[in-house]
């Protein structure tokens, strides 16, 4: 199949699965299975193109052309290539962990969720697959509206309040910042196709760069730069599904995936001139991963530590891009993927309590891990490549970001990454050592069976993806190669 | 096949302007509603399909005196769907709104407003120009009038928009006068003249005059209450059709100041660009402050007529282009919103379109894409537009402009993100009614053109920027 085929089958599936969760009603076991079958596709085709891309095929597919000089068009560059794979991949296990969630705790309005995770899906891939700085805005915006619904799914009031803000955060941000960014970048260039050397090369002045590359990073704000992290902390209204695909697959990814191809493809050597404002947003997302971390040790409510951890987390891609170097590129695209990777494991382990338990308290997680030892030792796994703990995926990035801050003569900026870490390990390893070392609660589960198939299953599938990722980290440098060759 | 088409188009600029008036005239013998309203569809359908082959082949000659040119051309099918949309949305509303006796009377002054509107935007002199506009306005004026059969504070808002529409005819014609004087030309492609300064004051008036006309705020205090207390169709009409047709007028009289000279030139630009900066901050404060979704539609008309000023002022080619565009991209908003917010039963309540997306879907489509392009979300034609807007400026190096263009996009983030959110986050506060199919057309047709128009808007940028280097003579 050529990649063509295999971009659009990609894309296909998440469409067609969404397509399915909205219109098979019943029974609830066939629209299960439709997810987990177009889940499984999507990440076939993922992976298939992914071994295409490898080979040297590529592919670029023109949209639509809104104007004469714009078009809506999406490529296999290798980036985009490897965070889609990453999407379907861990997509697959989500899509189990949905039906098990949903059933288990007789969530209301099933299929609208999926249908939505589904749509957010598929923006997050057509996002990843953009070929140029118009697409990559087109599929942004179409993640923050295809999100919001999982945001607001309880219909609870707090939940509304929640939504309101994600919406009017990111999207104010979008249009507010990264908008004029785009536009300004087009002014410029006449061009807005990425491209490996950096669209602005050579023809922005030093103040232009610093703005603009302002303008982009605080508008990509699902990458929760602060102060414009605060929808993170809102979307915990979602019910864990919804937040783990907010969180792990779709919206933290794609903001991420912005502000990496924006510093790669769109700067390339230009950040150079733009030194003042890269150094300053270095500084500030560093010390937000320290703050962040350190706000995680404070909260009960899980899904609330988990938010603020990914900030940290997030903020750690941000500052691999802002160092402007080599190192600190392959740092923040081995972080974004790692981070995926850690983080969904953890949010589905904590679903997956919380669907056989009730329990959503840090302090009430005490001893679970005797009674639901897979899930805990798959929320290990998680949480310890969140961490950083060698020789787990999330170790890797930490330390290329460290030899990249070394070799910057940003010293600095690597000790706030370990403190952070340190704070991320505070927040985490007692949580887990806990559970496994305290003894094991009485009555703790709601139903006499325990947590089902469907939601241990997919932990322990992600855990063992997250442990198999440190064999690909290699080859994934390699793959990803092309993309960082021509940096400074 | 394209010789015929284009030996059809002297005939097609007459047929874009004489359908509607021979369908008002349908309307005013024929006493059933129904007779009248296939008619009125049939003369709509002449007067689109006209109106395309117009921007597509185009001529100099059109009927009534009038010289069509380019951007007649480009303008042309932007008032045709704007009245066609009207008629369509006749069928459902005329009857509830007029009652039985008055629908037909109500099609033919939504047809007669139409023609007016359509001259006014071919009419490159000052007299046919009054005519038409005069036909416009009084068309709308009876149509909220006649309103006042179910909603009486109709009566008195048709009364004051009678009266601020005499008040901007004098405007108009004492600010052509005063060019006249200058030049002796009544046509608004003004000469340089000795008399510079009397020159540049009688196109201020007249810019000041048709920005009333187009609803600019603050000059669009009757405006707002035609909207409010009229029925929904003389709404569609007023703010679907009328504020684009008034806003494509101001563009050929600002525009036209380019041939006065650079210092007249400059004078317009920044008298047209200021009206235009306090329109979009006003109207966008308002629009945020409305709690009723009709007033919130017309407050942000007065805010995006603001961006279309703003444009004009730049007085480039592609900032006319970008200007003309957005007229399209807030006419069909508006009749979306207006047009969708039609079938809730409690129109003037803040609640009224709570859960409506639920309820009634096209209804809720149309609204929601409408509201979305007035944010100017992408893959809506809000999106192309306001591109083409911030470009404009920022390629003039009006920083303030491009700076003002997106405040006033994350106003509207506020003002039209709360009609989506009521039209689907909030739980129905009013008992459900079936929705009205004879307005699903209408909102079928408004989303499926705000939608495309977000995919492929290259044929309207092309024909917008044709008239714009037309009006200033760029190459």
């Amino acid at each position: 199949m050529s990649a063509e085929l295999l971009l659009l089958a990609t894309l296909a599936a998440a469409l067609l699965r969404a397509v399915a969760a909205a219109t098979i009603t019943r029974p609830p076991g066939l629209r299960d299975f439709a997810q987990f079958l177009c889940a499984g596709a999507q990440a076939a085709a993922a992976i298939a193109l992914l071994n295409a891309t490898a080979k040297g095929a590529n592919a670029t597919i023109v949209l639509a052309s809104p104007l004469p000089d714009l078009q809506i068009a999406l490529s296999t560059e290798p980036l985009g290539v490897a965070i889609a794979a990453s999407i379907a991949t861990l997509g697959l296990a989500h899509a189990l962990h949905t039906a098990g969630y949903l059933r288990a705790v007789r969530a209301p309005a099933p299929a609208r969720m999926q249908a939505f995770i589904a749509l957010s899906m598929l923006a997050a891939t057509g996002a990843a697959f953009s070929a140029n700085l118009l697409t990559l805005f087109v599929f942004y915006q179409a993640l923050t509206l295809t999100s919001l619904p999982l945001v607001a799914h309880t219909g609870e009031a707090e939940a509304r309040a929640a939504s309101r803000l994600y919406f009017a955060l990111l999207l104010a941000a979008a249009i507010g910042l990264l908008l004029p960014a785009i536009i300004w970048t087009h002014a410029i260039t006449g061009d807005l196709t990425f491209r490996i050397g950096g669209l602005l090369s050579g023809k922005v002045s030093p103040l232009v760069a610093n703005i603009l590359l302002a303008l982009f990073v605080f508008g990509f704000a699902k990458a929760a730069v602060p102060p414009l992290h605060r929808w993170i902390s809102e979307a915990r209204q979602a019910p864990y599904p919804a937040f783990g695909a907010i969180l792990g697959l779709t919206v933290v990814t794609t903001g991420g995936l912005g502000i990496l191809k924006t510093t790669l493809y769109v700067f390339g050597p230009a950040m150079e001139q733009a030194r003042i404002a890269s150094l300053a947003i270095l500084g500030l997302v560093c010390a937000a991963m320290v703050w962040a971390a350190l706000s995680a040790l404070g909260k009960q409510d899980i899904r609330a530590r988990l938010a603020y951890l990914m900030i940290a987390q997030s903020a750690a891609v941000t500052a691999g891009a802002m160092i402007g170097t080599r190192e600190g590129a392959i740092a923040a695209v081995l972080q974004l993927l790692a981070q995926s990777f850690g983080a969904l494991t953890l949010i589905m382990a904590f679903a997956a309590v919380h669907a056989a338990t009730g329990r959503v308290q840090t302090s009430e997680m005490e001893g679970l891990g005797r009674l639901m030892p897979w899930t805990f030792a798959g929320a290990a796994i998680g949480a310890a490549s969140l961490i950083g703990l060698p020789p787990l995926a999330g170790a890797w990035p930490k330390l290329w970001l460290m030899t990249a801050t070394a070799e910057a003569d940003l010293v600095w900026a690597g000790a706030l990454a370990a403190v952070a870490s340190i704070a991320a390990f505070a927040s985490l390893a007692p949580l887990i050592a806990n559970a496994g070392v305290a003894p094991a609660p009485i009555g703790a589960f709601i139903r006499p069976d325990g947590a089902s198939i469907l939601l241990v299953a997919p932990v322990i599938l992600a855990a063992a993806a997250t442990l198999a990722l440190v064999a690909f980290v290699d080859a994934l440098a390699r793959f990803l190669a092309p993309i960082w060759g021509l940096q400074l | 096949m394209n010789a015929l088409a284009a030996q059809a188009a002297p005939a097609a600029a007459h047929a874009a302007l004489i359908a509607p008036l021979a369908g008002a005239l349908v309307a005013f013998v024929v006493s059933n509603f129904r007779v009248a309203w296939f008619f009125a569809l049939a003369g709509a359908f002449v007067s689109v399909a006209s109106a395309f082959l117009l921007a597509t082949f185009g001529t100099s000659i059109a009927p009534f005196g009038l010289k069509a040119d380019a951007l007649s051309f480009a303008s042309a099918p932007i008032v045709a769907i704007g009245g066609a949309l009207c008629v369509l949305a006749a069928g459902g509303l005329a009857e509830e709104e007029a009652g039985a006796r008055g629908a037909t009377l109500a099609l033919a002054l939504v047809q007669l407003s139409w023609f007016g509107w359509t001259g006014a935007a071919f009419a490159r002199d000052f007299v046919p120009l009054i005519g038409f506009f005069e036909a416009g306005w009084i068309g709308a004026c009876g149509l909220v009038a006649l309103s006042a059969a179910r909603e009486r504070a109709a009566a008195p808002a048709a009364l004051r928009h009678l009266a601020s529409g005499a008040a901007f005819g004098i405007l108009l014609a004492l600010g052509m006068a005063l060019a006249f004087n200058a030049t002796g030309s009544m046509d608004f492609q003004f000469a340089a003249s000795a008399h510079g300064r009397t020159l540049a004051a009688g196109i201020a008036l007249v810019c000041v005059a048709l920005a009333g006309a187009a609803a600019a705020a603050p000059l669009n205090a009757t405006f707002v209450h035609a909207v409010d207390r009229g029925g929904s169709l003389a709404g569609l009409l007023i703010g679907g059709v009328g504020v684009g047709a008034m806003l494509i007028v101001l563009m050929r009289a600002a525009l036209g100041a380019h041939g006065a000279g650079p210092e007249v030139a400059r004078a317009v630009s920044t008298l047209v660009a200021g009206l235009g900066a306090a329109s979009m901050a006003i109207g966008s404060v308002q629009a945020m402050g409305a709690q009723d979704v009709r007033r919130l539609a017309a407050y942000a008309s007065a805010a995006q007529a603001g961006a279309v000023m703003i444009a004009l002022g730049v007085i480039s080619a592609n900032g006319a282009a970008a200007g003309l565009m957005h007229v399209a991209a807030l006419g069909l908003a508006t009749i979306g919103i207006l047009g969708g917010a039609a079938i809730a039963t409690r129109r003037n309540a803040g609640d009224a379109i709570d859960g409506l997306g639920w309820r009634a879907p096209m209804a809720g489509a149309a609204m929601a894409a409408s509201a979305l392009s007035l944010i100017g979300a992408p893959l809506t034609v809000g999106f192309a537009t306001r591109w083409r807007l911030v470009e404009g400026t920022i390629q003039a190096g009006w920083w303030w402009a491009a700076g003002a263009l997106i405040a006033a996009s994350l106003a509207a983030v506020v003002y039209a993100g709360r009609i989506v959110e009521r039209l689907y986050l909030r739980a129905s506060a009013e008992e459900a009614r079936a929705p009205s199919f004879a307005l699903a057309p209408t909102h079928v047709a408004v989303t499926v053109a705000t939608i495309w128009l977000g995919f492929n808007a290259s044929d309207l940028w092309r024909a917008a920027l044709g008239a714009g280097q037309l009006l200033l003579r760029a190459p």
